[in-house]
């Protein structure tokens, strides 16, 4: 839906409730939903409050050429990562990581995952991330003839069409288009036109993380979240019962990662207490967690705490990011 | 300035329509400070309206349901356990209430849950079935994503598949009450 709609929605809903006041008696609210049980406070029994001087944070304009640094920064660790490293270490972002990952999947040779599931199943946490990387980026690919010929047909549709506007097509653009098609066709089409690839992604990502792979760990909560019920997932709508799974396991991996004193550990606690649908929503939290992260982390890990420190703060008040910033050197305490 | 920004008159007054549409929503929802609380009284308010019998409310649950539970960024479906079951238990009720109607719109509905999968099992087949019907009932006057939607899933229908569609959806026309 475009916000445009929602905002419309909104306001149909808000003047009904300008209207009203409240609740009308004669309206009877059936289905009230409870709050779930599954939402529990993160323990932080362990960390004391101290007395530390304070830092104050200035408030910075969300989507500000801060954005702009951070990919710069991106492309740059995806270079450095120029051997594919597979360590997901102190100093590289997250999302570069993943990107380099997904690059070595492109490339790949359509007969190493056969390999790479036997190896996963005798429990190798990498191996198991890999195919977790090929089921994903397989997700949207064509994978039979009748598949590629379609896509073909309407990338060609969008030429002609292009050619009828003031505003030709970009021609790298083009190719690039068929390229990527083509190159997701060879490695993808082994799977056959029915087989459910969502599943098999959200299999894998889990398998890896309970070999304790720390990259499948910190991806969980985002990752696995998008293939249950993200834009055009349909996980949820046959198995409802996955958002509990979805719940335990995302905060059983951040326990895992902060019990190892790894900074992708206090990232992820920013995230899903930022967003709310593991941990109540915290905003105070949030951000010390991500404090914490830019206190402790380098280069790229330092970049990505400071990019959501710069969206949650909008959630607070001064006196909050104060409260926060106390709270975040007692975390690392 | 206008012209330097290549920006015509009638443009920078669409623009500040728009600017002074979305001052009056931000003027509305000050209050509503809370995100996942003002999806909550949208939904609980978009099931009352249905409840009571409104029928565009019935229409809309679908597209703005699932939107309020699943939503971008929404964690609704996440603080509610059975929010999705409900959902889907919802849509169907309400779309079989229209239904029985012998509504285009009905027609319109089912073809959009079969392409979506989240009420009933993903089936390309009946989403262009029941797309067809609408056509067919409405001739040029079907909407505009109703078309989109006919031309979406076509592509990914064999010859013989779409004959069959062709012949459930001139089933479904014949038994419209």
């Amino acid at each position: 839906m475009s916000g445009r709609a929602f905002f419309i929605l909104l306001f149909v809903v808000g003047t009904v409730l300008v209207f009203f006041g409240s609740a009308p008696s004669w309206v009877s609210r059936t289905s009230e939903p409870e709050a779930t049980e599954g939402l529990q406070e993160p323990d932080l029994s362990d960390h004391v409050a101290l007395s530390l001087p304070l830092i104050s944070d200035t408030k910075a304009k969300p989507f500000d050429v801060g954005i702009e640094l951070r990919r710069e920064q991106q492309y740059r660790d995806v270079e450095a990562i120029a051997g594919y490293k597979v360590v997901l270490d102190e100093t590289t972002g997250i999302d570069s990581w993943a990107a380099a990952q997904a690059e070595v999947i492109k490339s790949a040779d359509p007969a190493d995952f056969s390999k790479l599931k036997a190896q996963a199943l005798a429990g190798d946490p990498e191996a198991a991330m890999w195919l977790y990387f090929f089921f994903d980026y397989c997700r949207k690919s064509p994978r039979t003839d009748w598949d590629v010929q379609n896509r073909l047909a309407q990338i060609e549709a969008v030429v002609q069409r292009s050619e009828n506007q003031s505003r030709p097509i970009d021609v790298d653009q083009y190719e690039q288009s068929l390229d990527s098609l083509m190159q997701s066709y060879r490695l993808c089409r082994q799977l056959g036109a029915d087989f459910d690839a969502d599943s098999a992604a959200l299999e894998w990502i889990t398998n890896a993380a309970d070999l304790g792979h720390m990259g499948a760990q910190r991806l969980y909560h985002y990752r696995a979240r998008d293939l249950i019920a993200g834009y055009d997932a349909d996980l949820v709508f046959r198995h409802p019962e996955l958002i509990a799974v979805f719940q335990r396991n995302a905060a059983n991996y951040a326990r895992q990662l902060l019990a190892s004193d790894h900074p992708q550990g206090l990232l992820l606690m920013a995230r899903m207490l930022q967003i709310g649908d593991v941990f109540p929503k915290d905003a105070v939290k949030a951000y010390a967690y991500a404090k914490a992260a830019e206190i402790i982390g380098t280069e790229g890990v330092s970049e990505d705490a400071r990019g959501r420190m710069r969206w949650i703060v909008w959630d607070l008040s001064d006196e909050e990011i104060e409260e926060a910033t106390e709270l975040a050197y007692a975390i690392l305490d | 300035m206008l012209n330097e920004r290549n920006i015509t008159e009638e443009k920078s007054s669409l623009i500040t329509q728009e600017i002074e549409d979305l001052y009056a929503i931000l003027e509305l929802c000050s209050d509503t400070s809370d995100n996942d609380n003002m999806r909550t009284e949208a939904l609980q308010w978009l099931h009352t309206s249905a409840d009571l019998g409104h029928m565009g409310a019935r229409r809309i649950y679908h597209f703005y349901g699932r939107w309020l539970v699943l939503g971008n960024g929404s964690a609704l479906a996440f603080k509610y356990p059975g929010l999705v079951q409900e959902f889907q238990e919802r849509s169907k009720v309400y779309a079989d209430s229209i239904l029985a109607l012998g509504h285009v719109q009905a027609y319109v509905l089912l073809s959009e849950m079969y392409f979506a999968g989240d009420v009933y099992p993903r089936d390309f087949l009946k989403s262009y079935a029941y797309a067809l019907a609408a056509e067919e009932i409405e001739g040029d006057q079907i909407e505009n994503t109703t078309k989109m939607r006919l031309r979406r899933v076509e592509y990914r229908l064999s010859p013989t598949d779409r004959a069959e569609a062709r012949e459930l959806a001139s089933t479904l026309v014949s038994q419209i009450p």
